[in-house]
């Protein structure tokens, strides 16, 4: 390693030799507005990251070489550009009516390189913090969806400070490893993959990496796409700035579209399918029923408050810079047993020593928030459970019962024992839904990084960068000594003290350090080469323990508190208390070089190759090398374009690899690197042995041809500006082709097991993204924008050694779609008998399908095949709007609820569709199976629940106003915004569920997510 | 700056180079006899289970009805739906041979420990050494018979193709065919002779819930009887009777064993002690506790009820008091809910209501044996007299001789009998297989067992569906080197 380190430093070497220096000289002058000194402009030589800001007084200084050009831009002025001639001076005088468009945009390529927008030669869409601020989102992700085309988001909960959102770029890269994108923030790589602890006020940029040029520095963890985000810090020389935002909104749970029962429509089907309470009753009987009509969904969920608060101030010296934000963030949920509180406070401090030689700057964010959420948000096993998942029990709860019958656990167990059937399960969940299973979770969370830098001459700079990122998250749960459940398990057990308590806590901790060197020079006025030379060093430790105490005395305790203990009692084995805990050390490092050449700005080539080493392989297995070329031609450069009014025209193409891992997907919000940290080695376990004697026992079988996912990705692209900026956009084509693809390799029973966790297969993602803004109106008083983006993915499956399916629901076989569904078709009603009917492998109708044989490839996936956003942004003197919509379509889900609310063996336990009284019988031909249809089960075999879970949702809307400046100028204050805003508010679907969005199989009832509706206000002193 | 680089590159190989805390790799796991017989209490008998045949038996044969809790449960393979993607299939497939891979994994572990001898201070381990393997052979012999029986067309034949013949430590990608019957029970006879010849307790006095001589000899008698070679059965049948010391036992020591409270007429029981995490064997049936109200999914089958007649200590012992009859059950319309019957025969014990250990091998098995070896040899008397040893221990008074008119009523007691004694335990579906014919008898179901009365409630005797079809699991990583069974 040692050794290739020191081979590209010679190759850098070599390379500064071959070519004589450019005179470089110092360029200063002062920049000024309406005759006064503007701090803060930005000058940036054109075709470099080089630049600085102007100071208090307007001055900047930099070091140039003649024949290159000086980009001035500030926002609100008109972008200006000056080449460097012989003069030392330059001088300028900046001019309002530049909109956002003309500033020259800078974007990040990943570890601190930033170009110009017009000098990257791969894929990146950035979105900015006005998409971001103020949104009422505990998490930034949800902000953006629909925002960048390939860029997927899908979240599975509603729970406030929820973990469970999906998100992947450019389709689904693995079948059974992480299919995240890399997070890198203010440069550090972060191995998280929840944020609720993160203030998305602070973010300035979030910049989406897609192609293999953008990514293949990320190398050993840029396979799945990478999130890059800045966060704000304050610029050199501006005044002192504070900004505070308020937000409060409402959040209300969707509607479901099931049509499920009222008391009497139930008490109908019950009386014809002759069972629950309608069973014998008369229709007279039914007609004149005036008894309980519960609507569970009303008793279960509240409209939930949401409340933020922000606190931004910035100033900046001549050689320092701070950036100070608080941030308070407080939503209830929708379900009353639920909330999620966050403070957040960051610091972002630049500094730099007189001459600019050195330069440093630290990120500090510290959180801590508190969530109170329902177990089933961890726990799927109780997704499909009435007794624990109020979405499920809200839907399945017999209206014919009242609410509120009963005061406490106790009560209910004397009514009811331990018998689930009829209402029974619905006050259960009552009973826990009253706060008896209190389940708490808390996180504190520093994520903090200090950089460095020293320019060693003109043209090399040293820097290291350390980031830290640690998280420690606690949770209390119990089942309260007073709660149904409590009782009822110590009832069974014969125990006089119920309950049980688990205090839990998790510490994640990440350390990076990278270590750089960097070199820019311009060459005879044209060729600019810049390069760079790079050590990762990433080590990341988890730690984990957990309590449980059985037995608690309802007297004394009280959550977390450790009273009310009950000791042990050995003999009848009663009360014993459990603890557990894990340790697990993880890390990578990787070596990794950049070359980028640019010929005046109209051509350049860009190449990476990182050598990459993970803990998590072994042999010849630990080291893998990943690469990218890129190269691109500013067409609008050529003497050709001349006068043709395009501003922009950029074709840029790329090739390169990629390395994954995170070889399985971790839980939602658990760190990637740490699942399968042993998977290379054989172990042995020391257990509880048979008849509880100690002994040993086979754990892990090594799996030594263990490898990293490979990615390869080739990407074409053209970026545009055209009638005068009026429309700018870009079209991107990719391939992605993902090899040693890790998921499970059959195994005989012989070993022991039947699958194992292997490379094995091929997938390949080829797709077409497209994004586009035009300005429709662009006047003094009014203007108007339009904008839109779309891709098109196609996920297929090349490779895999997987011998039959057949019996599968979802098929990954090759040459067909990833996750495509595989049914039996469903024909319908069988007009005779009610029963259903399906088609069988022979193309005959049945009654009775073979559940393995007769399936069939559908066509349908459960992967999106086109999704994008689109929406507009309008101010008119002071007023502005932003909507933003966000689709998807092509996209299939097992509706596991919509079975269950025509389930017909449920009919007198649980509320039903009122569908079913258009149920088939004799004198009703319909088109809905018979009550008494005896082979409804097959229809989870069958595509009878496979809906269409395509969507388009208004996923934001904002309307706002800015009181103009002149009516704040005798006040304190520099400017006030009001704004109204909403999220979710309006869906179009074909699904009949809460939410279609959830990226799941079969979608059984998980949390919506809410529709927000917040007003706020920002204001600046 | 180099001397930086060099000294941050040298230092950074512990990001890389991590073996995780508290592993335990293979070199160090086997050193000693200890260490063996500590791999057979944590490695092999934890493997050793009957829940997969018990809750695949029960359900798909005519033990259970539809429970009133049943929210779906099972219902598919009650309708007689057996395919190679059922559940239980695969996890008996699974579970056997995992045991068989704990088991060659042990001897693979015994080839590198040389037990003790040192005559100085009379240190001898090699009668230990042994008795671990012979243990840990018998279990390998047990999953064979068991596999053998249910994934074989015909476990009486031994040219019939039988299964995958494991016995090394396969590698992590090796495949296997299947075999014929004829090479699965040599290596099960050579098991079993090993396991006589070497195990150390004698009876299960000694300790039921581990392999004894006694159970080796059970053992061997079931093979030969599943393989139909009578005289065989009988010699070790009649040695189980004569050296194992214990007696059938009478109501009120049955009703105890069955809740763990005593070993009474038990040979061989798998251990499913109170605490620590076991299997909890009701759940088969059961939500919560083994009674009316514990969230009954399944409950006993009607007819089998019916058989039970009044005195006949198996009806309170394998139904739970709060069992409530209705006498209109078979015109009710609600007989789901008011016709409960909760299967008993797994009580629960301390604060595990769902947890009992799994009874493998009984003295009344031994007897229903002989009684085997009697009708084939048309001795309708020994049969009787057979049967009515276990009747009398049933029953609190003398029960009188059955008398048989022809060998067929004869096969047909011994079914009869095997169904109301073994119920619960996983044996009817073989029986039904083997005996099905002989005694012209197959599933009989009550039509108030499902939640629709018009369904069928039974299939024939010879029926594909009384062989197992070979799991998809299994075909899907061996593929056309392993042959599925007929009809699947």
């Amino acid at each position: 390693m040692r050794s290739k380190f020191k081979w590209i430093f010679t190759l850098l070497l070599a390379c500064s030799m071959q070519f004589s220096f450019a005179q470089e000289k110092n360029v200063s002058g002062t920049i000024t507005e309406n005759g006064l000194p503007l701090p803060g402009v930005s000058v940036i030589i054109k075709g470099t990251t080089k630049g600085t800001q102007t100071d208090m007084n307007g001055k900047y200084s930099i070091g140039a070489s003649k024949g290159e050009a000086l980009v001035f831009s500030y926002i609100g002025f008109v972008t200006q550009t000056i080449t460097v001639g012989s003069s030392n001076t330059i001088n300028l005088v900046m001019v309002e009516g530049g909109t956002e468009l003309d500033v020259v945009e800078i974007v990040s390529t990943g570890y601190d390189r930033t170009r110009t927008k017009a000098e990257t030669s791969s894929a990146i869409t950035t979105i900015s913090s006005k998409t971001l601020e103020n949104r009422p989102n505990a998490s930034f992700l949800n902000s953006l969806q629909g925002t960048a085309p390939g860029l997927t988001i899908l979240s599975a909960s509603g729970q406030p400070g929820s973990a469970k959102i999906d998100m992947f770029i450019r389709g689904i890269s693995s079948i059974n490893a992480a299919t995240e994108p890399l997070i890198v923030i203010d440069g550090v790589p972060t191995n998280g993959n929840q944020f609720r602890n993160l203030n998305q006020n602070d973010f300035e940029t979030v910049s989406v990496l897609r192609d293999a040029a953008a990514t293949s520095i990320y190398g050993n963890r840029g396979a799945n796409g990478v999130l890059v985000i800045t966060t704000k810090r304050a610029k050199y020389g501006s005044a002192l700035d504070i900004t505070y935002d308020v937000v409060t909104g409402f959040n209300k749970l969707p509607e479901n579209n099931y049509n499920m029962s009222n008391a009497k429509q139930l008490l109908t089907i019950e009386q014809r399918k002759n069972t629950g309470m309608g069973a014998g009753m008369t229709d007279a009987q039914i007609a004149a029923y005036n008894g309980p009509d519960t609507n569970w969904r009303d008793e279960f969920f509240r409209i939930g408050m949401t409340q933020q608060h922000n606190l931004g101030l910035s100033f900046g010296g001549a050689n320092t810079s701070n950036y100070t934000s608080f941030g308070y963030f407080n939503q209830e949920g929708m379900v009353p047993t639920t909330d999620f509180q966050r403070f957040t406070i960051r610091n972002n401090f630049n500094g730099k020593s007189a001459n600019d030689k050195f330069n440093y700057s630290s990120q500090v964010a510290l959180g801590y928030s508190k969530r109170n959420q329902l177990s089933q948000e961890t726990n799927s096993a109780v997704n499909n459970n009435t007794i624990q998942n109020p979405l499920l029990g809200s839907v399945a709860g017999l209206p014919y019962v009242a609410p509120n019958q009963f005061a406490n656990g106790a009560e209910l167990i004397a009514a009811i024992g331990t018998d689930f059937s009829g209402p029974n399960d619905t006050y259960v969940l009552e009973d826990i839904l009253k706060g008896s299973m209190p389940n708490e979770y808390s996180e504190t969370s520093i994520l903090a990084n200090v950089a460095v830098s020293y320019k060693l001459s003109d043209s090399f700079t040293l820097g290291n960068k350390s980031g830290v990122d640690f998280k420690l998250s606690d949770r209390a749960f119990a089942r309260a000594p007073g709660n149904y459940l409590a009782l009822a398990v110590a009832a069974g057990a014969g125990e006089e003290f119920g309950g049980l308590e688990v205090l839990s806590s998790t510490k994640d901790f990440t350390f990076t350090n990278i270590l750089s060197l960097n070199y820019s020079k311009l060459f005879n006025d044209a060729h600019r080469i810049e390069a760079g030379a790079y050590m990762e060093y990433m080590k990341s430790h988890y730690i984990f323990s957990s309590r449980q105490q059985n037995g608690l005395n309802p007297k004394t305790w009280t959550l977390g508190s450790g009273t009310g203990y009950i000791a042990p009692d050995v003999v009848n084995n009663s009360y014993i208390p459990s603890v557990g805990a894990q340790e697990i050390n993880a890390g990578t490092l990787s070596y990794f070089g950049t070359v980028d050449y640019d010929y005046k700005q109209r051509y350049g080539v860009s190449g990476v190759v990182r050598r990459d080493a993970s803990y998590r392989f072994v042999d010849d297995n630990k080291w893998g090398t990943f690469w990218s070329v890129s190269g691109r031609w500013n067409i609008d450069q050529e003497a050709f374009m001349e006068n043709t009014g395009v501003d922009m025209l950029k074709l840029r193409a790329s090739y390169g690899t990629q390395g994954n891992q995170n070889v399985i997907a971790p839980a939602y919000g658990t760190n990637p690197l740490f699942p399968g940290s042993a998977l290379v080695r054989d172990t042995n376990v020391t257990t509880n042995g048979y008849d509880n004697i100690q002994g040993l026992a086979t754990g892990q079988v090594a799996n030594t041809d263990l490898i990293w996912e490979e990615v390869s990705q080739a990407n074409i692209g053209l970026d545009f500006r055209v009638a005068k900026g009026r429309l700018e956009g870009n079209i991107d084509l990719y391939r992605k082709q993902t090899e040693e693809l890790y998921t499970t390799i059959r195994r005989s029973a012989a070993v022991g097991f039947y699958g194992q966790d292997g490379n094995n297969g091929k997938l390949r993602n080829s797709g077409v993204e497209l994004m586009l803004r035009y300005k429709l109106v662009d006047t003094n008083d009014f203007d108007l924008s339009v904008f839109a983006n779309g891709s098109y993915n196609e996920g297929k499956v090349v490779d895999i050694d997987i011998a039959d399916q057949s019996g599968e629901d979802l098929l990954t076989v090759p040459g067909q779609l990833t996750y495509e569904w595989n049914m039996i078709p469903y024909l319908g009603v069988n007009q005779s008998n009610g029963n259903l009917l399906f088609l069988d492998a022979a193309g005959n109708v049945t009654e009775n399908p073979d559940p393995t044989q007769d399936r069939r490839r559908t066509g349908k996936s459960l992967i999106p095949k086109y999704q994008g956003g689109f929406g507009l942004n309008a101010s008119y003197k002071g007023f502005y709007s932003d909507v933003l919509f966000a689709w998807a379509k092509e996209v299939w889900k097992l509706d596991i609820s919509h079975f269950w609310a025509y389930q017909l063996d449920f009919i007198g336990d649980d509320n039903i569709s009122a569908d079913l009284l258009n149920s088939w019988t004799a004198a009703n031909p319909s088109g809905l199976p018979s009550l008494d249809a005896t082979n409804q089960n097959f229809s989870m075999d069958s595509d009878r629940f496979l809906n269409d879970a395509s969507f388009l949702r208004l996923r934001s809307v904002s309307f706002g106003y800015s009181f103009p400046k002149k009516y704040l100028d005798n006040t304190f204050m520099t400017g006030v915004k009001l704004f109204v805003q909403g999220e979710n508010l309006l869906l179009w679907s074909k699904w009949r569920g809460f939410d279609p969005e959830m990226f799941t199989a079969g979608t059984q009832s998980t949390y919506p997510n809410p529709r927000t509706i917040s007003v706020g206000a920002s204001v600046s002193f | 700056m180099s001397v930086l680089f060099m000294g941050i590159a040298s230092s950074c190989n512990d990001a890389i180079d991590i073996v995780q805390d508290g592993e335990l790799g293979n070199e160090v796991t086997f050193q000693t006899v200890a260490d063996l017989q500590q791999y057979l209490v944590g490695g092999v008998y934890p493997n050793v289970s009957t829940t997969s045949e018990i809750g695949f038996t029960t359900v798909f044969t005519d033990e259970v009805g539809i429970g009133p809790n049943n929210g779906g449960q099972g219902i598919d393979l009650h309708r007689f739906n057996l395919n190679a993607s059922t559940g239980d299939a695969s996890s008996l497939w699974l579970s056997h041979y995992r045991l068989i891979n704990r088991v060659n994994r042990l001897l693979q572990g015994a080839a590198l420990v040389t037990p003790v001898v040192d005559v100085a201070n009379s240190i001898d381990e090699t009668a230990e050494y042994n008795d671990i393997m012979a243990q840990g052979r018998a279990l390998r012999a047990y999953a064979y018979i068991q596999l053998v029986s249910y994934f074989s067309t015909d476990m009486a034949d031994d040219s019939a193709l039988g299964v995958m013949l494991v016995d090394i430590v396969p590698a992590i990608d090796q495949k296997f065919p299947r075999v014929s019957n004829g090479e699965i029970y040599a290596l099960v006879e050579e098991d079993l002779a090993y396991a006589r010849a070497n195990v150390l307790k004698q009876t299960p006095a000694a300790g039921y819930k581990f392999v004894t001589k006694s159970m080796v000899d059970a053992l061997t008698a079931r093979m030969y009887i599943y393989r139909k070679n009578y005289p065989m059965a009988k010699q070790f049948a009649q040695s189980v009777v004569t050296d194992a010391g214990i007696t059938l036992s009478a109501p009120n020591v049955y009703k105890q064993m069955w809740a763990d409270g005593i070993g009474g007429e038990i040979i061989f029981a798998i251990s499913r002690p109170i605490s620590g995490t076991w299997g909890n064997v009701a759940s088969t049936w059961y939500f919560n506790n083994t009674n009316a109200t514990g969230g009954a999914f399944f409950d006993m089958g009607r007819n089998l009820y019916n058989l039970y007649a009044t005195g006949d200590s198996r009806k309170t012992t394998f139904v739970d008091p709060t069992k409530m009859e209705d006498a209109n059950y078979l015109t009710s319309s609600t007989y789901i809910t008011t016709d409960v019957l909760p299967i008993d025969k797994y009580p629960g014990k301390g604060n595990q209501p769902l947890r009992n250990d799994l009874k493998v091998i009984r003295l009344s098995e031994m007897h229903m044996i002989l009684a085997e070896c009697a009708a084939k040899d048309g001795d309708l008397n020994g049969v009787a007299g057979y049967i009515k040893n276990i009747r009398d221990a049933r029953y609190t008074s003398v029960q009188p001789l059955p008398a048989y008119s022809d060998v067929t009523a004869a096969w047909a007691d011994i079914m009869l009998e095997r169904r109301k004694e073994f119920a619960f335990e996983g044996f009817r579906y073989i029986d039904i297989k083997r005996l099905g014919t002989l005694a012209n008898q197959s599933i009989d179901r009550n039509i108030t067992d499902d939640l629709i009365k018009t369904l069928p409630t039974t299939i024939s005797n010879t029926d594909y569906r009384f062989t197992l079809p070979i799991p998809q699991d299994e075909i899907s990583a061996s593929g056309s080197i392993i042959v599925q069974n007929p009809n699947y």
